[in-house]
């Protein structure tokens, strides 16, 4: 009988907590530098549950980081992207890196001390890229510096530019899942036993995975307030934070040590293409083998995963020790 | 009959044509919404910074000008300036005994913005000071 | 039961929704109050209502916390409600002191009109120490006249009546004489900007608070929110009367009791003192410019200091000089209002210094006598000027010295 670790259901339910808590929060939110820490401290103090809307929209997406992550490592791990599943682990790559600009631009909307130097150095990343850096700076920023235009921007992107792909390319991946056959698993020609784990039993555990993921969640937002540092200001400069946010920690350990573009783009664009080429260009575990865990068919793409995962680990340990 | 050999269908020019069309409008599309997301206001940045009377300034001293992200040096009659934005990636680097470190991604700059360690490629810009005929120093940051 | 797991998770999730819920609505009753100087609602109160207000010219009804402390007016953590609060917990400290309690309506004002307090204190010697520095440096080598030229902080006066345009900032890393070095390390400890030593005696804040906040005798863990005009000598004396300073060694050398009785024990023996002296609070004699500056860089305390018997008592030819107020707008007017221990009133004729500063805690009594009321004290007291007495002193030789030498009860 298999199993499943409910990753994907919880990824899920995550982004269905987001869009409902993100929703609720932007009933106060205002997107100006004048107004963005003021308006959210408004709503973490004085609305009635205000800060345990915004705790648990934070929470959630720090956790829907981590689920992803883990889910991208199951599906290498199970040799669950061979054919007919490549195409969907692409848009399940696609899907991460949603997610993952996704938690930058919420980030960047508190507009206070914390966010500060990730947005400059952030920003001025895209600048650091030949040809067309200044135009993808401009693009994105909406000025030739970080200021109002920037905050609606990300505001714009954060709530609908970045949501509605993410919403597009889920259901998608959710509908290729199924047309794709289900979790992936022998024919039942190639198994020792006949018996399928029945859908019933799947979707229970999942289910089962979403209640107790969601209590721990509503936990850990009632315990753990997020951070919310002083508005940005002139004034305040000297008290702020340098370190970047926490998934991305290895791309700041990174810049440590060379050409930002080389180091902050090219490196993880390249990782990334890496990841997207695995099931196109290492070899695919075994139809017999499909969906049990270390399969040995495709035992280079999970190296590769575990190099990688490694590699990006190690980066943040170091960041997060300095 | 022979000319007819070299002319296109009116099928395939017309399939042709269309998606030549749609083409056309889609590269329009795209290239109107770039301009839309390009367009900025106009900066506002504040750039000119007056610090005052020249005998407020110590004689061999330095005066950190927050509001720009600058210090400026005074030897003699010599007044020289430099940003304090790190030429990496556009932190606020911090006085550090001598030398001036930046804390996002440990580039080390000397006191007159060389490089001294780290990522960092380029040295801390330098800014012009302006003595104007009244006996005040202004700052220029562009 | 079918479904166990399926169950146990949900009550789970639920009970989880609850308790996150319930803790949420935990925290301090949450109350606000929008002062009229600013219009937006800040919830300070909600966290610190036992605080007493700190004067009745500071109502917080008008001025509410932000304007003059900074901070986060909606935060109710306390970190981030205190993040960007100017000066600590004193925002009348020289560094800060312009955008709390500055403005044109308020401290920073027009000089014609006598709102520049801020201006005034900057280049008082209370805040510069120049006289001191001034004098070591010359006694030292570094500079070739007494003449100040440094000062605890940079300071500029473009419009200066003394000549001296600007104070630099004394920097003792760039003193060549060691005795320079010792100096910075051994002997500033009484000007606006430093911390005190430790010690009860020497507790006091720092910048306007330094004196206008009541901190003697009160201990350094109790916070004290109050600010007075009414400044009784032993606020003077947290830096005043406090030791000896060596030359020789260059270090401070403070008392080692504790003052109760002010004549005997507050002040140095072998001195000569009158009853005035140590009767009356130190503020009774001494004038607003001589305290707090009169808006010019002085080298020396004797220079800032001028204040005589004869701006009460006249000398033995002339009567002290007086004026009548006639304008319910005159400075006189407006310091009383603060401070009415007299009962200041449009027509009363106050005594006023050979510099024009209006005593206006005293009056000419209809008999041709005086009174003089303690600013602190409220206490009334009566006095003759020295014209048609039995008093000697020469009219050309006015220093208080020479009062002091029939006048003064030795220690």
């Amino acid at each position: 009988m298999r199993y499943t670790l409910g990753a994907g259901g919880l990824s899920v339910f995550l982004v269905l907590l987001l869009i409902l808590t993100g929703t609720l929060e932007m009933f106060f939110y205002v997107p100006t530098p004048e107004q963005a820490g003021p308006s959210i401290q408004a709503l973490t103090f004085l609305t009635p549950f205000g800060g345990l809307v915004r705790s648990l929209h934070y929470w959630a997406a720090q956790l829907l980081v981590a689920v992803v992550v883990v889910h991208l490592a199951r599906v290498v791990l199970t040799g669950a992207y061979a054919q007919p599943r490549r195409f969907n682990y692409l848009l399940g790559l696609a899907l991460l890196v949603l997610v993952l600009l996704l938690d930058f631009t919420g980030y960047a909307l508190r507009w206070d001390e914390g966010v500060r130097w990730a947005l400059v150095a952030g920003t001025n990343l895209l600048r650091s890229i030949p040809f067309i850096g200044n135009g993808i700076y401009r693009l994105v920023v909406g000025d030739d510096q970080l200021g109002s235009a920037a905050l609606l921007r990300f505001y714009a992107w954060h709530v609908f530019g970045l949501t509605l792909p993410l919403v597009f390319i889920s259901a998608w991946h959710l509908f290729r899942v199924r047309r794709d056959g289900g979790i992936a698993a022998p024919s039942p020609m190639q198994r020792d036993s006949r018996e399928r784990v029945s859908r019933d039993v799947l979707v229970q555990r999942e289910v089962i995975v979403m209640l107790v993921g969601g209590a721990l969640l509503f936990a850990l937002a009632a315990f753990v307030p997020p951070p919310l540092a002083p508005p940005l200001s002139e004034a305040s400069l000297q008290a702020a934070d340098s370190r970047a946010p926490w998934f991305f920690l290895w791309v700041q350990e990174l810049l440590r040590y060379g050409d930002p573009f080389l180091l902050g783009v090219a490196l993880p664009l390249t990782l990334a293409l890496f990841l997207g080429l695995i099931p196109y260009v290492l070899p695919s575990a075994q139809e017999a083998e499909l969906g049990r865990w270390f399969p040995r068919g495709n035992r280079a793409a999970q190296g590769a995963l575990l190099i990688v995962a490694l590699f990006v680990f190690a980066l943040s340990l170091v960041g997060i020790l300095r | 009959m022979s000319a007819n050999d070299h002319r296109i269908s009116r099928r395939d020019f017309v399939a042709f044509a269309w998606k030549g069309a749609l083409a056309l409008s889609g590269a329009l599309g795209l290239g109107g919404l770039l301009r839309f997301f390009s367009h900025t206001p106009e900066p506002q940045r504040k750039v000119v910074f007056d610090l005052g009377p020249i005998h407020s300034f110590p004689l061999e001293g330095q005066l950190e000008v927050r509001e720009a992200g600058a210090v400026v040096y005074r030897v003699g009659d010599i007044f020289t300036a430099i940003s304090l934005t790190c030429s990496h990636l556009g932190c606020r680097v911090e006085r550090d005994g001598e030398t001036y470190l930046c804390p996002c991604h440990g580039s080390r700059f000397g006191k007159k913005g060389e490089n001294l360690v780290g990522p960092a490629n380029t040295p801390l810009q330098r800014f012009t000071v302006e003595v104007t005929p009244e006996g005040r120093v202004v700052l220029h940051t562009a | 039961m079918k479904h166990t797991s399926l169950v146990f998770a949900s009550f789970g999730l639920l009970l989880a929704i609850l308790l996150a819920g319930w803790w949420s609505t935990r925290g301090p009753e949450v109350t606000s109050i929008t002062p009229t100087i600013s219009g937006e609602p800040e919830y300070c109160i909600s966290c610190h209502q036992d605080l007493p207000e700190i004067s009745p010219s500071h109502p917080v009804e008008a001025f509410g916390c932000v304007s003059c402390h900074g901070g986060e007016r909606l935060a109710l953590d306390e970190d981030l409600a205190h993040s960007s609060m100017r000066g600590g917990a004193n925002p009348s400290d020289l560094a800060v002191v312009e955008q709390s309690c500055g403005g044109n309506d308020c401290h920073s004002g027009a000089a014609g009109d006598q709102r520049d307090h801020i201006q005034r204190v900057e280049t008082s010697l209370q805040a510069t120490y120049a006289g001191a520095i001034a004098a070591m440096r010359y006694t030292y080598g570094a500079q070739p006249d007494a003449a100040a030229r440094t000062g605890v902080n940079a300071v500029e006066d473009p419009h200066s009546g003394t000549g001296i345009l600007r104070l630099e900032q004394f920097i003792p890393a760039q003193e060549v004489s060691p005795q320079l070095q010792l100096f910075s390390e051994n002997c500033l400890y009484c000007h606006l900007s430093a911390k005190p030593m430790e010690g009860e005696e020497y507790h006091r804040y720092t910048g306007c608070s330094s004196c206008h906040t009541p901190t003697a005798g009160i201990g350094g863990e109790q916070v004290v929110h109050s600010l007075t005009t009414a400044i009784p000598y032993t606020q003077c004396n947290t830096c005043h009367n406090r030791g000896n300073y060596d030359l020789r060694e260059m270090a401070f050398h403070p008392r080692s009791d504790n003052p109760g009785d002010r004549m005997h024990d507050y002040y140095q023996p072998i001195a000569q003192y009158t009853r005035c002296e140590w009767t009356l609070d130190c503020i009774d004699c001494h004038t607003r410019t001589e305290v707090m500056g009169d808006g010019d860089l002085h080298s020396s305390q004797s220079e800032a200091q001028y204040v005589q018997c004869l701006d009460c008592h006249g000398t033995a030819e002339e009567l002290p000089r007086t004026y009548t107020i006639t304008d319910p707008e005159d400075i006189a007017m407006r310091l009383a209002f603060f401070h009415p221990v007299s009962d200041l009133k449009v027509g009363d004729t106050i005594l006023v210094t050979s510099l024009g500063e209006p005593l206006w805690n005293t009056r000419v009594l209809p008999d041709g006598g005086y009174e003089l009321f303690g600013k602190a004290s409220g206490q009334r007291f009566t006095f003759q000027a020295a014209a048609g007495t039995s008093c000697e002193q020469n009219p050309t030789e006015q220093e208080s010295r020479y009062c002091h030498e029939c006048h003064a009860e030795e220690h």
